[in-house]
């Protein structure tokens, strides 16, 4: 079983958004587009921060809408409705790839560190996650931002959970020896 | 340690800070609007899930009885503790209604539930634990939407959903500490 724990500010939002759901399952397009305004925000820095560039970004976005409201019959409330549409945002923006390789060599780290101690203090972390290997930028976006599980984001990227694991232990030891050479 | 001295600690206060939500630039709804205009909606959805309300709440109670079965057979460690003609445990006969019943074993299987959730190694405890926190918030949200629209066929199915998969857990933690319990018993 795999569940999320990522949790909302209100707990009100979360049973606004049921409600929502329920309407839009039974054709209600403005209740659709309720639950596009109110989730749009989360699924476009998702799809921001795993695409290969902001065009690749808007049109994950947008798939990600459409294929929730063809779907929407199939949402099964074993979740909150955030977490399926997540999913479905990081099914469409990573196309179902599977990141089965290892985390970077040494050697990856040093071209990585190197490339990154050029550019101007203060970090733009934005931009050092963005730089970051695939696998460990995904990995790093749905735990260290997202707030999702190991176990979750291994079933969602088609990896093993100690993958996972490693993938974001990478990433934390790229960015933190990124700042440990940048001036603060 | 300040945050210059330590960047791990640099780190997570930088990706604490980051914010999970941005906006895009220009409006994709219309968009979205026009391609889902194109796409048949599922809109036997309302009809057939009436239907499927139905069927999930039989096959809740029959889940139930079940699970209540497996409780009581480990509870009993051997024949089934039954009462003739009824799935309740013995140790609940006065429990007469239908949705009383359905609570007393619902009420029973957490109770085995907790009780075997000592048994687990305490990663996988606070892995079930958490699922089950989870299964919680979002019947929490259900019953907040069906106090509002209590006659919702989807809500009402969603709600099944969940308290199946409630059930589901207690069942699963129950048979999978069967073992060890059985030897803590001898």
């Amino acid at each position: 079983m795999t569940l999320t724990a990522v949790a909302f500010a209100d707990p009100s939002d979360a049973a606004d958004d049921v409600r929502l759901v329920a309407a839009a399952a039974g054709g209600d397009r403005q209740a659709f587009e309720s639950l596009y305004r109110r989730h749009v925000g989360a699924v476009h820095g998702l799809c921001l921060r795993l695409a290969d560039g902001r065009e690749h970004a808007e049109d994950a976005t947008q798939e990600t809408f459409v294929a929730a409201w063809r779907a929407l019959s199939r949402f099964e409330g074993r979740s909150r409705f955030s977490t399926w549409l997540h999913r479905i945002a990081v099914n469409t923006t990573l196309g179902g790839r599977r990141l089965s390789h290892p985390p970077l060599d040494q050697g990856s780290l040093e071209e990585f560190v190197g490339d990154a101690v050029s550019t101007e203090p203060p970090i733009d972390i934005e931009r050092a996650i963005g730089a970051l290997p695939p696998g460990a930028r995904h990995v790093l976006v749905l735990v260290g931002i997202y707030g999702y599980t190991h176990e979750e984001v291994a079933e969602w990227l088609g990896i093993a959970v100690g993958t996972s694991k490693a993938h974001l232990h990478r990433a934390r030891e790229l960015l933190t020896t990124r700042l440990g050479r940048g001036t603060p | 340690m300040n945050q210059q001295t330590d960047p791990a600690r640099r780190l997570d206060a930088l990706l604490e800070k980051l914010p999970q939500a941005i906006e895009p630039e220009r409006d994709m709804w219309p968009r979205i609007s026009a391609a889902i205009a194109e796409h048949p909606h599922p809109s036997t959805v309302r009809s057939t899930t009436r239907r499927r309300s139905r069927v999930l709440g039989s096959l809740a109670v029959v889940l139930a009885a079940s699970i209540a079965g497996v409780v009581v057979l480990v509870l009993s460690g051997g024949p089934v503790a039954l009462r003739s003609g009824s799935w309740m445990p013995a140790t609940r006969p006065d429990i007469t209604t239908r949705a009383g019943r359905f609570s007393g074993v619902r009420h029973e299987l957490e109770l085995r539930y907790k009780e075997r959730l000592e048994l687990l190694d305490p990663a996988v405890r606070a892995r079930v634990e958490a699922d089950l926190e989870t299964i919680r918030a979002a019947q929490a949200d259900l019953e907040k939407a069906l106090n509002d629209d209590p006659s919702n066929p989807v809500l009402r199915h969603l709600q099944t959903n969940s308290t199946l998969q409630e059930l589901e857990l207690y069942s699963n933690i129950t048979r999978a500490t069967e073992l060890v319990a059985s030897r803590n018993r001898t």
